[in-house]
């Protein structure tokens, strides 16, 4: 096939501050080339020159300036076949002199001339990922979640862990109604959109991971991408399966067995919270000492202190390392405690906590007032414990490659995503172990999880990145190093004919398997190896 | 004085980059700037073909570790960059003309004196 003719669209000269740029020397080299068939010259907004553009169509162009993309729709060229450069922002911004401003946008646009000219139209650039949607997770954020989709006509299935229990977070506001977890659970049985299923061994890590990549078919339990989203392999006596194209991860977190015998921890307490126990003498928090402080614990801290404040026979002590009021309204409750007449003592690092027969001694020093002090024989002693997720949940997170914050947060600390996102496409996290969230949250965080997912089903589907990567099957060595380095799990083997593939679904065009690829067997589609090469060469 | 290349990330990189340009920031006109989807693209090869092609020296921007849009494209590319030091330290040649640095988007003055001083570094020849 003929190379098509690449046609340059240079706009906006005139706006470089230090005067006039020599365009007709840019256009004269361009066109010495042969590799750009015309130049065309505007000092007017593109928009106002559209009958000129007009004959772009069906050309392969480069806007040099201007506003490209709004023009490229209106005159119908395709994403594929045009290339802009931010003269402005770019060059004219960048660079000190005037005298280099000329050379720069020469050089700019022949290095874009060179990847474009090896640009080609995109066969599918839409996927429809299927229907059916997985939830993780049967506790209150996932039934939840499960439930709102069910009532929207959306077939969901519930993966039950044998471990699920409910993080002390929100505990405190089912104090009015601690039955709403088997209501729910009852609500989503009778609903004939929802399907429980089990999986009664989780994969160890090593089947998952090592082993795994090499075993013919999936590993029981195991989730891995395909075409259209998802493909899970159950073992519960039937072995199937089981496709699906959104997965919600709403896992719970668990907590830790107490290190101090006789202590209690935070779902201990609020047990006996609900249970409308009082709480008399001295009782004391200790933060901080199990690795476990978040502004979310604290915040539950916080709430508990306050509550038990409200019996005028208690007298409570939140011994801490540091104050964390960054949530919102934490630093009023931390205020309405002080005012309540909590004490916060800040500890150093020599606190010494004796246990004899759950007749604790605490010995520390009191940073703020510059004392020591010791607490002997309180009547109850909290120690908030470590609360992480399940190991199966851990597990699943590991074979699909969802980033996992601190083992125990569903979603990592990252600029990139926003509320309900994962490093994953299709893959949304939702509920109490993306942070600490009361009744209300959960709710708000449910709704929102479902409309990521709504958006998801789209009918029109969903966009596949431009640059996904294309793997020369001659070249590969199926040596899998692709699978292994992808952060999406966006690689797949194929048993049959021995080669590497892309999921278009889950691939992000990143370009990390075309670096690694020992054989370079693979390249980014629209930006080849050569194009990087050429366009760096023509700088 | 020869050509200088900035090879950056479509994420951090860019977004640094415009933000240089905003606070007025300018460079010599012998730099030049490629970019790509993600750092994590590059690799030896690509390295060894850009001081080929007649580039001085390479600069490669990406996003801060934990940042990267797509997880770990940044800490690859930062094991390749300093694995091409070693080999050109082998052939004798100093390693000063590839080195990688990591911005975030609003670092341009950071940037800015990252991108001075590797060019300084580069004149002292």
């Amino acid at each position: 096939m003929e190379p098509q003719p690449i046609s340059v669209v240079l706009c906006d000269y005139e706006c470089h501050p230090k005067g006039k740029i020599d365009v007709n020397s840019i256009s004269n080299r361009l066109l010495q080339d042969g590799a750009v068939q015309e130049v065309i010259v505007l000092n007017e907004p593109l928009e106002h020159n559209l009958e000129r553009l007009v004959s772009l169509q069906g050309k392969k162009v480069i806007f040099a300036g201007g506003y490209a993309e709004n023009i490229a729709n209106k005159l119908s060229v395709k994403k594929s076949d045009f290339l802009s450069i931010d003269i402005k922002g770019t060059v004219f911004d960048l660079y000190e002199t005037s005298e280099s401003i000329a050379d720069n946008i020469f050089h700019q646009i022949k290095s874009r001339v060179v990847v474009l000219a090896d640009k080609e139209a995109i066969p599918v650039d839409t996927i429809k990922p299927n229907p059916k949607v997985l939830v993780y997770g049967s506790g209150l954020s996932g039934l939840s979640a499960a439930l709102r989709l069910a009532h929207e006509d959306i077939q969901v299935d519930i993966l039950e862990t044998p471990d699920d229990e409910i993080s002390p977070g929100y505990l405190t506001d089912l104090l009015s109604d601690p039955t709403m977890l088997d209501q729910l659970r009852e609500g989503a049985g009778k609903n004939e959109n929802i399907t429980f299923i089990s999986s009664d061994t989780p994969p160890s890590p090593l089947e998952g991971g090592l082993r795994g990549m090499f075993l013919k078919g999936g590993v029981p339990g195991q989730v891995v991408a395909v075409d259209q989203g998802f493909l899970l392999t159950t073992n519960n006596g039937k072995n199937q399966a089981l496709k699906y194209g959104t997965i919600v991860f709403a896992p719970e977190r668990v907590e830790q067995p107490s290190v101090e015998a006789g202590s209690l921890n935070l779902s201990q307490l609020y047990s006996k919270l609900i249970a409308e126990e009082v709480l008399r003498g001295v009782i004391v928090f200790l933060l901080d000492y199990q690795e476990e402080m978040t502004s979310e614990v604290f915040k539950d801290v916080l709430r508990a202190a306050l509550h038990i404040r409200n019996t005028p026979s208690a007298e409570v002590w939140v011994l801490t390392k540091q104050v964390q009021v960054a949530l919102q309204g934490q630093e009023e409750l931390y205020d309405q405690c002080r005012e309540a007449g909590v004490n916060f003592v800040k500890y150093r690092d020599d606190l010494e906590v004796k246990n004899s027969d759950g007749g604790f001694e605490l010995k520390g020093f009191d940073t703020q007032v510059g004392i020591e002090f010791t607490i002997s024989h309180p009547d109850t002693l909290i120690i908030p414990q470590k609360a992480t997720l399940s190991s199966s949940a851990l597990i699943f997170a590991q074979s699909l490659k969802i980033q996992i914050l601190n083992g125990k947060y569903t979603q990592p600390d990252s600029l990139w995503r926003l509320p309900n996102e994962t490093n994953r496409p299709g893959i949304f996290a939702v509920g109490s172990a993306r942070g600490n969230f009361d009744l209300q949250g959960i709710h708000e965080d449910v709704a929102s999880g479902v409309l990521s997912v709504r958006k998801r089903l789209n009918p029109e589907g969903i966009h596949i990145e431009e640059h996904i990567p294309v793997v020369e099957e001659e070249k590969c060595v199926y040596c899998l190093t692709c699978v292994r380095v992808c952060p999406f799990g966006a690689m797949a083997k194929d048993v049959e004919e021995r080669v590497a593939k892309v999921i278009p679904s889950a691939c992000q065009a990143c370009g990390i398997c075309v670096g690694e690829c020992p054989a370079e067997a693979i390249q980014m589609r629209n930006l080849k190896n050569e194009s990087i090469y050429s366009g760096i060469r023509a700088l | 004085m020869e050509k200088l290349l900035l090879l950056h990330c479509a994420e951090s990189g860019k977004k640094a980059l415009q933000r240089m340009i905003q606070l007025g920031h300018k460079l010599p006109g012998n730099i030049q700037t490629f970019e790509l989807p993600c750092t994590g693209r590059v690799n030896d090869v690509l390295l060894m073909e850009t001081l080929q092609d007649g580039f001085d020296g390479v600069l490669v921007i990406g996003c801060h570790k934990d940042n990267c849009k797509y997880l770990d494209g940044n800490m690859r590319a930062e094991k390749r960059v300093n694995h091409v030091q070693k080999i050109l330290a082998d052939a004798g040649i100093d390693k000063k003309h590839v080195d990688m640095v990591f911005v975030a988007p609003d670092e341009g003055n950071r940037l800015s004196q990252i991108i001075k001083d590797f060019y300084e570094t580069m004149k002292v020849d």
